[in-house]
């Protein structure tokens, strides 16, 4: 019986797998000009495709004809009735895809940061990361949630210029970096290992903080447990009652006997047998704690309530889930609808969402990669801050996509804003460098004292060539060459971030462009691409990111606004785009903005990737659609769409 | 920032016990065996790198490095890699250099990723040292900027890199100074929570487990193998001064030196050294070649920066061929010669980085007796590179007829 339903199964999955006789005849007609034994393009012949459902091309064929990039504007059109056909055919083979589960994957070195800080009730972090970019006052500070709004004047710094100069405030150094896949997060289930030497750190790590005065000082944690009270009991009483708590805050579940019973023997025998006194005995089993898979793996579902505890606080917070969320779970409330809207409600009220600006907008927009941009500085004196070229205006640059992301998350506002917003802050350094307005930054004319770390909301002009995120200077300056803005990775880069659909990456054998022969002297840049991509094989793709390039070419390599270039020759930013042509970066910004649910969809994918810590498809387009619809009546705004996505199916399924 | 570390003296501070400290009369491994891979990030300057001539040759601009090791290298040309479409013609390069599977095979996403050349040949064998292999990776920048395809050419397995040591001080610390505190009741503990969680996975998440009990028990393993050797290796001592060299030739002889020094106490018999990451676009200091940082991706790309390349690629050999001499002036804890025993091989995984070729690769092999030591070999075009990795692989006790997509052993060593 068994052999005989497999091998049913085997024979519905082959008869679906192979195109029947009018699948072949559709694909002659429309697509073996280029994709058939007599031409291959872009590595796909469909008369020797395998059509197996796990084959990553069959994702790429289902998203090249949905978004009607296949076949190409001059090939013969696609009629909309085999256009339905074909994606019928081929969603029927995605269909049969194992249904992803969000995998088990060990904690970030933010999230380990974070958690330590907040199961030792921190008030610090105890790695110091140039890579959390603003520097808050802690005493005044800005990010305040539950206030629902952004102040107009903050006081902030920026750790690009701190730049390893910043003391771990515990005395311990960072975890090594972790990888963040090429277009997603630091998360990403296949970006994070686990090897020996991290094992070895994470031993050592543990030791150095308990033991670390400071650290002590600071935990009121530590203060409380890990100094003998005879008040309380007995030694061994005293040490279990900690331990069974602890243990399930460290642990994110519930404790079975048999753990605590180990744990607690551990302490029994470092503390009577090795004569290590209490302090000593009770370091010794907690750094063996934070050694544990239990601690340093966001696990599976042994136990759906504390897994919907963790889900929720590791992508809100970055972070481990509090008392609250720990005892809901306990009494198994965790499930409920009404209990997850109001944590989600009650847990973006809190300081802890933070998070969300380096683990997801930082990397969401690849500001990372402006650590890496070094322009030219007889090109570009301007970026330059001091005579030495020490200090660039690169490290102020970085804040003001962030402070965007904040404002939006902090005051609940549409997601449309990060294409389309009147408003931005400055200090006077970044509104000199934009040639702001000084009246408009600061219409009081009160003088500050720390004039480079205030920083002011300030209103912009709507109609002016600015478009949210897209225009601002560290956007544009990251994807560029030290001497020229790159409008290729500038396209790439808006492809990837703004509308999720990375182009593939480029093929081998093809030399990049290069800039200074002397062929291609007096030519704007895009003449010099156009001879460098008429290539047939590279057209398509170019087809793709190159108008979104071309027309932010009205910015420079470091994101001043220019009409010319250095040759003389004006600047064009024509193109097309969702089928309709431009001339002018305004009336680009209005076909987008026209399209803007499309926006939407992508802004949410990438969010949902976060949230799953894994790339998303096929799979997940029915809750990305679910979500978008749950979250449009109002605007799609910030909070809607993060609670939609915490109480979407694939979040939450066990 | 300019804080300026003395390196002069280190020749001198790293004080070597004597050698019969080491030796042990009863030990079995009396052939012992070790390779080296010196890899190559960006490609080369083909036109600077490979001799006009086979056989007796003149040396190019670029290898002219190793001229005092003529008679102990192979120069090979012709040897070829395939590109497996829909991933990184850099990040393949790198991660797949060393890889076990043939190119079609997609393991790691498009990757035709899986456990590289150093980890198969030492898995196959029995362990003999703390470190199976080591993987040494001159990546100065502390920032991430791209994924781990691109800084790694040592693979446990697919999308599982092994960690690089890219630090002097870590690798120093790491080999010399292990705490090797790892006692049994802690990893009782811990591996009692490991086993209770791996009864309730499954599938991927299994996997991601297995990493955790392969680290902890590397460690283990590790750290009884360091406690066995912890008298001579607190004897070995480095600098006070915080590594940070400023140079980058002074940066990779230390890794090279500390390295070599590795091979020598038989702390490890594999070494994967990456001379650079793939891409990556860190400026950086080649002295004598440059004045200023460059990055040297950039400069691949530009056609009249060529010569600039090919100068960039003989600083390159000028480590490599530094570590030969280390290795030649070493003995290992058997008395016998570290160059004698150790199989090096310096290549790249782009043929020539300015248009991403893939075929023709940079290929030098150094070492006793290999086959074509003191000529320029050139295989017939397309020859795989996996045929070099099988043929090393038995060299060194692999018994395999086949690796990744090789046709036959290459047969030079």
């Amino acid at each position: 019986m068994k052999v005989f339903i497999i091998v049913a199964v085997l024979m519905a999955h082959y008869s679906l797998a192979v195109p029947d006789q009018e699948m072949r005849a559709l694909f002659k007609s429309y697509c073996y000009e280029c994709h058939s034994n007599k031409k291959v393009k872009g590595k796909l012949n469909l008369e020797t495709f395998s059509f197996d459902k796990d084959d990553p091309k069959l994702e790429d064929i289902w998203e090249s004809v949905r978004h009607e990039e296949m076949p190409p504007e001059d090939e013969k059109p696609l009629p909309e009735h085999d256009r339905k056909k074909l994606l019928n055919y081929v969603e029927g083979l995605l269909s049969q895809k194992a249904e992803d589960v969000t995998p088990m994957r060990r904690l970030t070195r933010y999230e380990y940061d974070n958690s330590i800080r907040d199961i030792f009730a921190l008030e610090k972090n105890i790695f110091a990361m140039p890579s959390r970019f603003i520097k808050e006052d802690t005493k005044k500070p800005y990010f305040v949630p539950k206030s629902k709004k952004m102040p107009d004047k903050i006081l902030i710094g920026s750790r690009l210029t701190q730049l390893g100069l910043e003391k771990p405030p515990y005395g311990v150094a960072p975890l090594p970096v972790d990888y963040k896949e090429e277009n997603g997060y630091d998360n990403n289930v296949e970006m994070l290992s686990f090897t020996p030497k991290l094992m070895s750190r994470y031993m050592d790590l543990a030791k150095e903080l308990l033991n670390n005065k400071k650290f002590k000082d600071a935990s009121p944690v530590w203060k409380e447990h890990f100094v003998f009270n005879s008040q309380k009991g007995d030694e061994l009483k005293q040490a279990e009652a900690f331990l069974s708590d602890f243990l399930v805050k460290a642990f994110r579940k519930p404790l079975s006997d048999a753990q605590l019973k180990r744990y607690v023997g551990y302490f029994t025998e470092r503390h009577k047998f090795h004569q290590s006194s209490y302090t000593a005995a009770m370091t010794d089993v907690v750094s063996v704690i934070l050694a544990s898979p239990d601690f340093l793996y966001k696990k599976p579902n042994e136990n759906k309530n504390y897994s919907i505890a963790s889900k929720l606080s590791y992508f809100l917070w970055g972070s481990g889930p509090d008392d609250r969320l720990l005892s809901l779970a306990a009494d198994g409330k965790l499930v409920e609808e009404e209990v997850i809207k109001q944590e989600v409600e009650r847990m973006l009220n809190d300081r802890k969402t933070k998070h969300l600006t380096y683990g997801f907008a930082a990397q969401w927009l690849h500001l990372g990669n402006l650590l890496a941009f070094s322009p030219d500085p007889e090109n570009f004196p301007d970026y330059f801050l001091d005579r030495h070229k020490q200090n660039n205006i690169g490290q102020y640059l970085i804040l003001e996509p962030l402070l965007l992301f904040e404002t939006i998350l902090v005051e609940d506002r549409s997601i449309f804003d990060f294409i389309d917003n009147d408003y931005s802050y400055f200090n006077n350094t970044l509104a000199d460098y934009y040639k702001i307005d000084q009246e408009n930054n600061n219409p009081d004319g009160e003088p500050d004292k720390k004039i480079k770390k205030t920083w002011r909301k300030v209103k912009i002009n709507k109609n002016e060539s600015r478009m949210g995120l897209i225009t601002m200077g560290a956007c544009l300056s990251l994807t560029s060459h030290s001497k020229r803005s790159a409008p290729i990775l500038r396209g790439a880069w808006f492809a990837n971030v703004i509308y999720n659909d990375p182009p593939p990456p480029p093929p081998a054998n093809v030399p990049s462009l290069d800039e200074e022969s002397k062929d291609v002297k007096g030519l704007t840049i895009r003449e010099q691409l156009r001879i460098h991509s008429e290539n047939d094989n590279c057209k398509i793709c170019h087809a793709k990111i190159d108008p979104m390039g071309f027309t932010l070419e009205s910015f420079d390599a470091v994101g001043i606004w220019r009409e010319k270039y250095a040759n003389g020759r004006d600047v064009d930013t024509s193109g097309k785009i969702f089928g309709e042509s431009y001339t002018t970066l305004p009336d680009f910004k209005e076909i987008m903005i026209d399209n803007k649910e499309v926006f939407a969809e992508a802004f949410v994918k990438h969010l949902y990737a976060y949230a799953l810590a894994r790339s998303v498809g096929y799979n997940e387009q029915d809750d990305i659609k679910k979500i978008l619809a749950a979250s449009k009546s109002n605007g799609h705004k910030m909070r809607d769409v993060l609670l939609e996505i915490a109480l979407s199916e694939t979040f939450l399924r066990q | 920032m300019n804080r300026r570390v003395i390196l002069k003296s280190l020749s001198a501070s790293i004080l070597l016990p004597s050698l019969e400290a080491f030796s042990s009369p009863n030990s079995p491994n009396n052939d012992i065996k070790r390779a080296l891979w010196f890899y190559l990030p960006n490609g080369v300057n083909p036109y600077k790198w490979f001799p006009s001539t086979v056989g007796d040759y003149e040396f190019t601009p670029s290898l002219s490095p190793l001229k005092n090791h003529k008679k102990d290298v192979a120069v090979l040309s012709g040897l070829d890699r395939i590109h497996a479409t829909g991933t990184d013609v850099h990040a393949q390069s790198g991660c797949c250099w060393l890889t076990s599977s043939a190119h079609h095979e997609r393991t790691d996403g498009a990757y035709p990723l899986n456990t590289t050349l150093d980890h198969v040949i030492a898995s196959s064998l029995p362990r003999a040292t703390p470190f199976p292999t080591l993987a040494v990776n001159c990546n100065e920048d502390p920032n991430v900027r791209e994924t781990k395809h691109f800084d790694s050419v040592s693979w446990y397995g697919p999308g599982y890199s092994a960690p690089n040591y890219k630090s002097p001080l870590g690798l120093f610390n790491s080999l010399f100074r292990s705490k090797a505190n790892i006692d049994s009741s802690i990893l009782d503990l811990i591996m009692s929570d490991a086993k209770s969680l791996k009864s309730k996975v499954s599938g991927h998440d299994g996997e991601k487990l297995d990493e955790y009990f392969t680290s902890v028990r590397e460690l283990e393993q590790e750290s009884l193998l360091l406690a066995q050797k912890q008298q001579e290796l607190s004897k070995v001592t480095f600098p006070d001064d915080e590594m940070e060299p400023v140079k980058r030739s002074e940066y990779m002889r230390l890794m090279g030196k500390l390295t070599v020094m590795a091979l020598k106490l038989d702390l490890t018999r594999n070494v994967t050294f990456m001379a650079g990451p793939e891409r990556w676009s860190s400026p950086l200091f080649f002295d004598g070649v440059f004045d200023k940082k460059v990055v040297h991706h950039s400069l691949t790309h530009k056609e009249d920066a060529q010569d600039k390349v090919a100068e960039i690629d003989r600083f390159y050999v000028q480590q490599f061929s530094y570590i030969l001499d280390e290795l030649k002036k070493s003995k290992d804890h058997q008395g016998k010669s570290l160059f004698d025993s150790t199989t090096s091989v310096m290549g790249s995984g782009l043929g020539y980085g300015f248009d991403h070729r893939y075929d023709r690769l940079a290929v030098v092999v150094a070492g006793k007796n290999v086959k074509g030591n003191g000529q320029h070999t050139a295989f017939p075009k397309g020859t795989p590179l996996a045929n070099l990795w099988l043929n090393m692989a038995q060299h060194m006790g692999v018994k395999k007829d086949r690796y990744a997509d090789s046709t036959a052993s290459l047969q030079i060593l």
